[in-house]
């Protein structure tokens, strides 16, 4: 376990160090990201200056989903898509060849490679966020509703992993696919508002379906203690599914490789 | 002009041979999308101004077709071509680069609108009535304004593809250029919910590349308002148009052919 962390911290910082060469784009990619983070939260902000409650939900209380969006989206576009587009690059050209010959686990290789650093203002923009709106709770959320909602958060993340493996996966037969990681990004652009916002089948379909929409309000709602157990064991338990799942595609996948270079 | 009918054709051609591609970019749209279901919801307790639920219905429905239709990509194009040297080909062919481009951007107009029919029709059985205006006036302004909207979005993305002669890679200018568009133009809300954005945004250039044929053809544009609106697109075109031509003479003596 504690090779395995060594590993990816390894290739994070390696990852990091190449991309500080050029401090210009550095530069503007962080103070992008400050503006994309306005961006995203301008609407809501807009819809709780019109009215005191959407949906059922407060504005302290949307901010909490809207944080636990910027930090997944700060996970998924900083670590998860970047490792996936290398990934997909390295099966068209072969080069996969050579990670597969090191002597460490190749799934996590290249889940570690890429790290996009400009995201860590995301997350901390996030970070800083669900620390403001639980501030602003009343009542106050004990710190065990806390907990269960980082817990909650935590089984988004690996959700979208496992999912990203999964789509990988099929990069070893389907070899173009990067188009499809653009539908994924914008659907999960739905996740930005409290599922209650969706109604009819595009609730069914975000809540059960594609659980995008569960991904950032059921952190809320636990934190609020308005999460029943049914659905927190049901995130968990897909949750660990698809992880378990993942791992056993990943070998099938990589067992049928065959290099494109040779 | 005969050489322009070509490249459209070879434009249309292009695209036939991408389509999968080209319907999962108009899949991405979804934001208009998501933005109508946090609209909708407050429209639904009770209307917002002069929107009520379809209205909001209406108008995201139009600003996705608009978002549609009046898009480009000529600055990923055009980092492309000056990035790998490709740039040198069209260079030598007797016609303007612009205008190839310009051809291969408008081939595929017909097929995004093509696309998006069944979902306007699908929109049109969901809701019983979509408020739209449809006087005659109203109907050929939109398609005028649309046209418009089009070439200032393909002006723009140019002025920007050209940054990249300086600067090697200019696609976060276009990144930071789309975000304060959609902020600006009505992409994420109808500018008039938020009064002291609509005070600046009615004489910028976002809004006329924006909302304004979704303002005009939900009939919420009338007298001197809807004068204006025209009238500054039309300004807007110009001033970028002066703009690209300027910029292009001198950004085209700076490019080095890497690679060529």
């Amino acid at each position: 376990m504690a090779r395995h962390l060594a590993i990816a911290l390894f290739l994070a910082r390696a990852s990091i160090q190449t991309q500080a060469q050029y401090r210009v784009d550095f530069l503007v990619q962080m103070v992008l990201a400050l503006f994309w983070v306005v961006w995203n939260v301008a609407p809501l902000w807009l819809v709780f200056e019109i009215r005191p409650e959407v949906a059922g939900w407060t504005r302290p209380q949307a901010m909490l989903v809207m944080s636990a969006f910027l930090i997944l989206k700060a996970v998924l576009e900083g670590l998860i898509t970047p490792n996936l587009v290398a990934l997909v690059d390295r099966i068209r050209t072969g080069t996969l060849d050579f990670l597969l010959l090191k002597p460490a686990d190749a799934q996590l290789m290249v889940s570690f490679t890429k790290v996009v650093p400009a995201k860590t203002m995301d997350l901390l923009a996030g970070l800083a966020m669900a620390a403001a709106s639980i501030a602003q709770l009343d009542p106050a959320p004990t710190p065990t509703a806390v907990l269960a909602g980082a817990a909650m958060l935590g089984a988004g993340a690996l959700v979208l992993y496992a999912v990203w493996i999964l789509v990988a996966c099929v990069a070893f037969w389907v070899v173009k696919i990067d188009n499809l990681s653009f539908l994924f990004t914008s659907l999960f652009d739905a996740a930005r508002w409290p599922v209650s916002v969706f109604r009819g089948w595009v609730r069914v379909v975000l809540t059960w379906v594609l659980p995008i929409a569960a991904m950032t309000s059921y952190p809320a709602l636990a934190v609020l203690e308005r999460l029943d157990l049914v659905h927190a064991v049901w995130a968990w338990g897909l949750t660990l599914g698809l992880l378990v799942g993942s791992r056993l595609a990943w070998r099938q996948a990589v067992l049928h490789y065959s290099s494109a270079s040779s | 002009m005969r050489a322009f009918g070509t490249m459209l054709r070879i434009g249309f051609a292009e695209l036939a041979a991408y389509r999968g591609e080209v319907v999962i970019w108009i899949l991405t749209t979804t934001m208009p999308l998501i933005m109508f279901a946090l609209w909708s919801t407050l429209a639904r307790e009770a209307p917002v101004g002069r929107y009520d639920e379809a209205a909001f219905g209406a108008y995201f429905l139009s600003t996705l077709v608009v978002r549609q239709l009046a898009s480009a990509w000529v600055v990923w194009e055009l980092n492309y071509t000056i990035r790998t040297g490709a740039l040198s080909g069209l260079l030598l062919r007797p016609v303007h680069p612009l205008w190839y481009f310009a051809a291969q951007n408008l081939g595929v107009v017909p097929f995004r609108a093509l696309i998006l029919a069944p979902l306007v029709a699908v929109a049109f059985l969901v809701f019983d009535h979509l408020p739209v205006a449809p006087t005659p006036l109203n109907l050929a302004l939109y398609v005028w304004t649309i046209a418009w909207a089009w070439l200032l979005t393909f002006l723009v993305q140019a002025m920007f593809g050209m940054l990249a002669l300086y600067t090697q890679q200019s696609l976060s200018f276009q990144e930071a250029w789309f975000g304060l568009w959609a902020l600006l133009s009505g992409y994420l809300l109808p500018l008039e919910l938020a009064p002291a954005l609509e005070k600046v945004a009615v004489w910028l250039p976002f809004r006329a590349m924006g909302s304004l044929p979704t303002e005009i053809i939900i009939g919420h544009l009338e007298g001197p308002a809807l004068v204006q609106g025209v009238l500054t697109q039309l300004a807007w075109a110009a001033v970028v148009l002066a703009l690209v031509a300027f910029t292009w003479r001198r950004a085209v003596g700076r490019y080095e052919a890497f690679g060529g």
